[in-house]
């Protein structure tokens, strides 16, 4: 038995079809997540940027294939986290995805004022106030829900296409530097995976919306392909920072960073409020979801000129990268041992989890300017902590049951 | 699919007996790994690599084993998952792999214990008195083969120790105790390819108990000999003719040369007898004791022939040993992920099962051949490079077949 029902939140719309979850996904990507194409290929050349862009998602659609796969279809990514790791990891989990909410939130907020200050010429204080406008529409807009997030997300993920391809067309076609043969790296798929990899934890959250499993699995996959779509716009394009988008039609990238904006930070309000009916075992309401937006806002302006912000961001992406990583292994593991009960599950899984997080934390204090390999470290450490704990639980259970000889080979 | 399990009256061998088969199964090559990681990495990183690498090693062997049901030799388990033009072709690479790892394993014995007389045709005929002594051996078949590893291993830990503390090697733990991945991928690699062949020999286990926690067993004996290589400064095939002169000593010479032909005996049984289950596979109306004799006698053919023209280890023979490796690993990693997605793909069934677990495998080694022809002096990138390829392709192949599948279903 995985779930109880006392887990269980209600909430509406349970009717969404494979376009509608796939736009909801795929225009929620921001401009970070937009531009981490131009970055990578500024890295390692366009070829290899597409490359990684290509065997990143891949990878991620497999994760969230598992995702999917182990969640019950009732139930938020918070609950689906506490089914396989307990009560108290869905707190800890709880208390993660409440503040990686608020870094994304604000990360959001500023790299869209940054785009506005560098295309109208405004003063940093004016690019502050921008983005605190932002934030209170983005709250006020969050308010019609999960219905008017799916309505306004699949408006926006055509319109995101449409400006794109005419970016695109108008673009000057800057040549690379360095264009390297087909290659990619480690770093680089993971510096792709890195950007989407939260969502991807948090997917029950939306695909509990869903009409049925096809649906889910058809909008995973074409959710795949528009954030690749879109990831390689900004390698076609050679952008890798607002200043890049600054130089085309003022009036396009305005209205691009609008909807960008508003489709990532609307999602992310309604995956925070999972968050919230954890705490408050209700589902949230209009007010609830004006609220989470508006602190969101307050975090922005006080949390953006952190000094400590990338390195918060980077442990917080690393203890959830460990705790995917947990879930998935986790979920393995009960599908292929079914021949022994296994006692402590819960105990070794969040020992596991625990450990990757403090390999993870111990790696980025040692090299902070190494996020990638931090969490390569801590989802690593976590893989090997459980395998080294199913050699131990095999070898004792084989060792119980070596005068089995009834047992028929 | 046709399965033709071992006789009832066969599978009786219990944990100890399994486990010592297959752990003194090790060989003096594989065992090298370990100091030559150690010269290269420093002894720490060595230690935690041959660590994680035998982990690794020891749950791709567990699910290797699952998936056989015990029942199966190593060809009947691959056919009855890539199908029979894939088992084929597994039997003529494995076939291939392991009589060259026969002549391989008398090579190193012989320099072991005859470099130091610099005379080649000493080296030779003592060779062929090896193989053919193995070979005669093999007659007595899977009984023989656990009475001699039974009796051998004990005596291989006890001398392992001896040797490790009159070699006097100097082990420095200077360097970090960081985790190598390469350095981890050397040290699955030495026993990938016997991995894939496990069920060959686990079929004759007694209980499913017996199977599992020999395998256990197994990992560690290997990384006993691993780490031995490291302490006694074992780090390429002629360390032990090294010691033996610097040594010196009658009674360390013997100890040593023991210890040498011990560990030859172990794996070029284990060699005929894997390749016994090809040899069933390719030849079923030849079912007599006398094929063990004559895998053996075709090593010890193969042995002089590349001896006695001096091919062995010049560069197309390493070409092709890396070659080979490198397929029957990949082997083992497509086998793996087959097993897994027929675990978990239970929605829909998954037409062409067979035929696209064998292009995933090919996508694999036609990566390996291209990537050890552009870096022919490197060993493990091809290899390494091939797995990625094969799991690319099979992720790109799920992702297909889900995404039919769901269009397909769409109310």
């Amino acid at each position: 038995m995985l779930h109880s029902s006392s887990n269980t939140v209600s909430f509406q719309d349970k009717n969404q079809n494979y376009w509608q979850l796939a736009s909801i996904q795929g225009a929620a990507l921001g401009l970070p997540g937009i531009l981490i194409g131009g970055i990578v290929a500024s890295e390692i050349g366009p070829s290899g940027a597409l490359t990684s862009i290509l065997i990143g998602n891949i990878i991620l659609w497999l994760i969230g294939l598992g995702i999917i796969q182990m969640s019950n279809s009732e139930v938020n990514a918070i609950v689906n986290i506490g089914d396989y790791l307990g009560k108290w990891s869905k707190f800890i989990s709880a208390l993660l995805i409440g503040t990686s909410f608020l870094i994304w939130f604000t990360l959001q907020s500023k790299s869209f004022s940054t785009l506005l200050g560098e295309v109208l010429l405004v003063p940093t204080r004016q690019e502050l106030r921008l983005g605190a406008v932002m934030g209170v529409l983005t709250a006020i807009l969050s308010m019609g829900g999960i219905k008017f997030i799916k309505w306004f997300n699949t408006i926006s993920l055509p319109l995101l296409l449409l400006i794109l391809t005419s970016l695109f067309f108008s673009s000057h076609h800057t040549k690379y530097a360095n264009s390297y043969i087909l290659t990619f790296s480690f770093s680089s798929i993971l510096t792709i995976m890195m950007v989407t990899l939260p969502g991807i934890i948090n997917l029950p959250t939306f695909f509990r919306h869903s009409r049925s499993k096809s649906h889910s699995f058809l909008a995973l996959t074409m959710m795949t392909l528009f954030v690749a779509l879109i990831q390689s716009f900004s390698v076609f394009l050679n952008i890798s920072g607002p200043k890049g988008l600054a130089s085309y039609n003022t009036i396009l990238i305005i209205i691009f960073g609008i909807i960008s904006l508003l489709s990532i930070n609307i999602v992310n309000i309604y995956l925070a409020s999972g968050v919230w009916e954890v705490i408050t075992r209700r589902p949230a309401d209009p007010r609830d979801y004006a609220a989470i937006g508006l602190v969101g806002t307050g975090a922005f302006a006080v949390l953006q000129a952190l000094p400590a912000m990338t390195f918060l961001e980077n442990s917080v992406n690393g203890f959830i990268a460990c705790v995917g990583v947990i879930l998935m292994i986790a979920f393995l593991i009960r599908i292929i041992v079914q021949h022994r009960p296994r006692k402590l599950e819960r105990f070794i899984s969040n020992s596991c989890w625990f450990i990757g997080c403090a390999a993870s934390l111990i790696s980025l204090i040692q090299n902070p300017e190494m996020p990638n390999r931090s969490i390569l470290i801590g989802v690593g450490a976590s893989a090997l902590a459980f395998l080294v704990v199913i050699f131990v639980e095999e070898t004792f259970w084989s060792f119980k049951n070596l005068s089995m000889r009834k047992s028929k080979l | 699919m046709t399965v033709h399990p071992v006789a009832k009256h066969s599978r009786d061998l219990n944990f100890w007996q399994l486990a010592c088969i297959l752990g003194a199964a090790m060989g003096l090559p594989a065992s090298a790994v370990g100091g030559a990681l150690a010269r290269d990495y420093g002894s720490g990183t060595a230690l935690v690599s041959i660590l994680v690498g035998n982990l690794v090693l020891w749950l791709i062997g567990l699910a290797i084993v699952t998936m056989s049901h015990q029942k199966n030799n190593a060809i009947e388990n691959i056919k009855s998952y890539m199908g029979n033009i894939s088992g084929i072709i597994a039997s003529a690479i494995l076939i291939s792999a392991f009589l060259f790892w026969y002549a391989i394993q008398i090579k190193g014995a012989t320099i072991e214990l005859f470099e130091h007389t610099n005379n080649g045709d000493y080296k030779i005929w003592a060779g062929v008195l090896l193989g053919v002594f193995v070979a005669g051996l093999g007659l007595g078949g899977i009984r023989l083969i656990s009475w001699v590893s039974v009796v051998s291993f004990p005596i291989l830990v006890i001398l392992a120790f001896y040797i490790a503390i009159r070699s006097g090697a100097t082990v420095s733990f200077e360097g970090t105790w960081g985790f190598s991945l390469v350095g981890m991928f050397t040290v699955a690699l030495t026993w990938l390819p016997g991995t894939v062949n496990l069920p060959t020999f686990f079929r004759h286990a007694c209980s499913r108990g017996d199977a599992f926690f020999a395998l256990s067993l197994m990992t560690l004996f290997h990384i006993f000999f691993q780490v031995f290589a490291i302490f006694s400064g074992v780090y390429e095939s002629s360390a032990i003719t090294g010691m033996i002169s610097n040594v010196g000593g009658s009674f360390f010479i013997v100890a040593a040369s023991i210890f040498v032909i011990l560990l030859y005996l172990c794996i070029n049984l284990v060699n005929i007898y894997f390749a016994s289950a090809i040899w069933d596979m390719l030849f079923p109306f030849y079912k007599r004791i006398s094929k063990y004799a004559i895998i053996g006698l075709l090593g010890t053919i193969i042995f002089v022939l590349l001896q006695s023209s001096d091919l062995l280890f010049q560069t197309p023979l390493v070409f092709f040993e890396n070659i080979i490796t490198g397929f029957i690993s990949n082997l083992g990693i497509v086998l793996l992920i087959d097993y897994l997605i027929s675990i978990i793909v239970r929605h829909r069934p998954r037409a062409y099962e067979k035929f696209w677990s064998s292009i995933c495998w090919l996508i694999g080694c036609s990566t390996i051949i291209v990537t050890q022809a552009l870096e022919p002096s490197n060993q493990t990138l091809p290899i390494i490079s091939g797995i990625n390829a094969s799991l690319l392709a099979f992720l790109v192949l799920v992702l297909v077949e889900e995404t039919v599948w769901s269009i397909r279903h769409l109310d």
